[in-house]
């Protein structure tokens, strides 16, 4: 392949991960992205706070193509892609990467997930 | 026998054995202990049956540092002592509070729990406890619905609790009374303890009431069973002979002041309804409950203090903590405000699946915090006490990184999330608001210890060259554990008792 070509490809690849995340929590019936289990006791107003907080105290992830990629989701379908959360969530845990928010203790992985959803609520 | 010392003529001089002065928890477990023995016991109460405001006035004192309840209502000066209000909850303590645990200054009793084993089990049986069992297996045999939350047990297991607020007073009064060795004198007023002319012994105690009247009190042996804080205030305050006071030659005596640190301090939000029994349970008799506790292996390689946490209801709206509630010096007013507080609570409709965490913890043995005397004088006389509460570093410390260990727990098994309180959100804060409470627990101020350097009392609770003086209840823990202090401070007062009752057979 042309370098070029391979270049606009990339470009497409990215913009249309970045439109599919938007697109994906903008459709409310597709909840795969919201956190999980969290969102069974946050209601979505309580899941958009927590987000903003979040890129409050972590300012340099302000972009939904940074949350995608340090989520890791891209390409996983809707199943997978929920126990893949699931189970970084509780690897958070494991490992101490957790952030208080407004006095909860999450891990970083639903944090940037309450995250990307207050950035994809507020387009 | 009883005896209302006011009735008696001026300057009496009565002789007995064994002279008890206290008659709350231990006190009276230990004069039950007693009972129908060869001794002739004397058990000295400083107030009546009922509450009388000129003898509760004889506990005002001051109060420094962190925000403590008033010394007039922080305890019962009357027959039957504390256990007049309190609130009945017992566990034993763990095997890892007795030892010396290198991250815990000044940690280490002189004893183990095993030591205290056989007198645990009569301490049970003295508040009507159910058997002497607390282990969650035996209680899930015997009870429907004592599902614990499915946490890993090397880090939170559950400590079981026995609840019976018995009411010593109207329980013991009559067997007190009517026991021919017992001879129990209301409204004495110990104002002083005289030494022999070697200070190596009491050779008699003295009593005033406000007519003026005193009496004299001889025995061979002398148990302070008054309390923490009144024990220490009599040993300071008889200090005529020996001018930093009784049995304070290392400057001990009043030191180590422990509480427990009782404190809403989180919202504990489950995925799923938790339907269990096990920490809410108030429906029998004896009641039964538990609390989660950190594993000792935990606080070993966390090093941190012993804690438990329970579960309660939700409340609606902002809680309010007991610190704020009980501030009138008057114990019945403060009682009356957190009772009308506790009745007329509103709970979130949130059944079992959102609860509020209230730890529990030991406070680190401090030499700093501590009760002295002042100039100020009671109408007896007496010195006032006064008490300066000082927490440490590894207090805030431990009681933050519980709260993480316990949200580490939860997400990674998935059970749910927590919401700490606001003053444990600044991890570079040690301080405690001063809504922080207490659990009017008065622990430490004539510690135990083997070197008289460090304790004021030996493993027997004998203060340190003094003969014949002994010291009853929890002013003698060198450390304060997690649980309640009151199962312990019986057990730990009936072995006096024991070593009393031996002292007694083989040497006089």
């Amino acid at each position: 392949m042309k370098r070029r070509n391979f270049i606009a490809l990339f470009a497409t690849s990215v913009v249309g991960v970045y439109l599919l995340a938007i697109q994906c929590f903008k459709n409310r019936s597709f909840k795969y992205n919201l956190p999980s289990p969290l969102d069974t006791i946050f209601d979505s107003a309580t899941i958009h706070m927590m987000g903003l907080e979040y890129l409050r105290l972590f300012p340099q992830e302000n972009r939904p193509k940074i949350l995608v990629d340090l989520l890791q989701t891209s390409g996983f379908d809707e199943k997978k892609t929920t126990l893949f959360l699931q189970k970084n969530v509780r690897n958070d845990f494991r490992n101490n990467q957790t952030v208080l928010l407004k006095g909860w203790l999450l891990s970083m992985t639903e944090a940037r997930q309450c995250a990307l959803f207050a950035l994809i609520q507020a387009k | 026998m009883h005896v209302d010392t006011r009735q008696l003529e001026n300057n009496s001089i009565i002789e007995g054995d064994i002279c008890i002065v206290g008659a709350g928890a231990a006190g009276i477990s230990m004069a039950l202990d007693l009972k129908d023995s060869k001794q002739k016991v004397i058990l000295l109460e400083g107030g009546g049956f009922h509450h009388d405001d000129q003898i509760q006035a004889l506990y005002n004192g001051k109060t420094t540092g962190q925000k403590y309840y008033p010394l007039q209502s922080s305890r019962l000066h009357l027959f039957g002592g504390t256990t007049g209000h309190w609130g009945g909850f017992c566990s034993p303590f763990d095997e890892i509070d007795f030892l010396k645990r290198d991250w815990v200054p000044y940690s280490g009793w002189p004893i183990t729990k095993a030591d205290l084993r056989p007198y645990y089990i009569q301490a049970n049986k003295i508040i009507h406890l159910g058997p002497f069992e607390y282990d969650l297996e035996y209680w899930q045999n015997k009870l429907p619905n004592f599902i614990p939350l499915p946490l890993d047990d090397k880090v939170f297991w559950n400590k079981i609790w026995q609840i019976n607020p018995l009411r010593f007073a109207t329980t013991y009064q009559q067997s007190i009374i009517s026991a021919d060795n017992l001879h129990l004198y209301t409204y004495a007023n110990v104002v002083d303890l005289i030494q022999n002319e070697d200070l190596t012994n009491i050779s008699r105690l003295i009593t005033r009431d406000h007519s003026g009247k005193t009496h004299t009190f001889k025995a061979k042996i002398f148990v302070l069973a008054c309390g923490a804080i009144q024990n220490a205030r009599l040993l300071l305050a008889s200090n005529s002979q020996s001018p930093t006071g009784i049995g304070n030659g290392q400057d001990l005596v009043g030191r180590f002041f422990m509480e427990h640190l009782e404190i809403n301090s989180a919202e504990l939000w489950l995925f799923k309804s938790l339907s269990t029994d096990l920490y809410l349970n108030r429906t029998r008799s004896p009641k039964i409950q538990a609390e989660l506790a950190v594993a000792p292996q935990i606080q070993t390689k966390e090093k941190i203090l012993n804690g438990t946490f329970s579960l309660r209801p939700l409340e609606s709206g902002s809680s309010i903590q007991r610190m704020e509630l009980w501030q009138d010096p008057d114990p019945r007013e403060s009682q009356t405000k957190l009772s009308q507080y506790l009745k007329n609570r509103k709970f979130r409709e949130t059944p079992r699946s959102a609860f509020q965490l209230q730890i529990r913890i030991e406070q680190t043995p401090n030499p700093n915090s501590r009760v002295t005397i002042g100039p100020d004088k009671d109408a007896l006389g007496v010195p006032q006490a006064n008490l300066h509460w000082q927490l440490s570093d590894l207090d805030k410390y431990s009681v933050r990184r519980m709260h993480e260990l316990l949200a580490q727990q939860l997400g990674i098994n998935d059970l749910g999330r927590l919401k700490f309180a606001d003053f444990l959100l600044d991890p570079m804060d040690s301080t405690f608001p001063s809504t922080t409470n207490g659990g009017w627990h008065h622990m430490g101020t004539t510690r135990m210890s083997d070197d008289p350097k460090t304790g004021v009392v030996d493993a027997n609770c004998q203060v340190h060259g003094i003969d014949n003086l002994f010291i009853a209840g929890s002013g003698c823990f060198t450390t304060a554990a997690a649980p309640n202090p009151t199962l312990t401070l019986i057990a730990l007062s009936l072995r006096l008792s024991q070593f009393i009752k031996t002292l007694l057979k083989f040497k006089l």
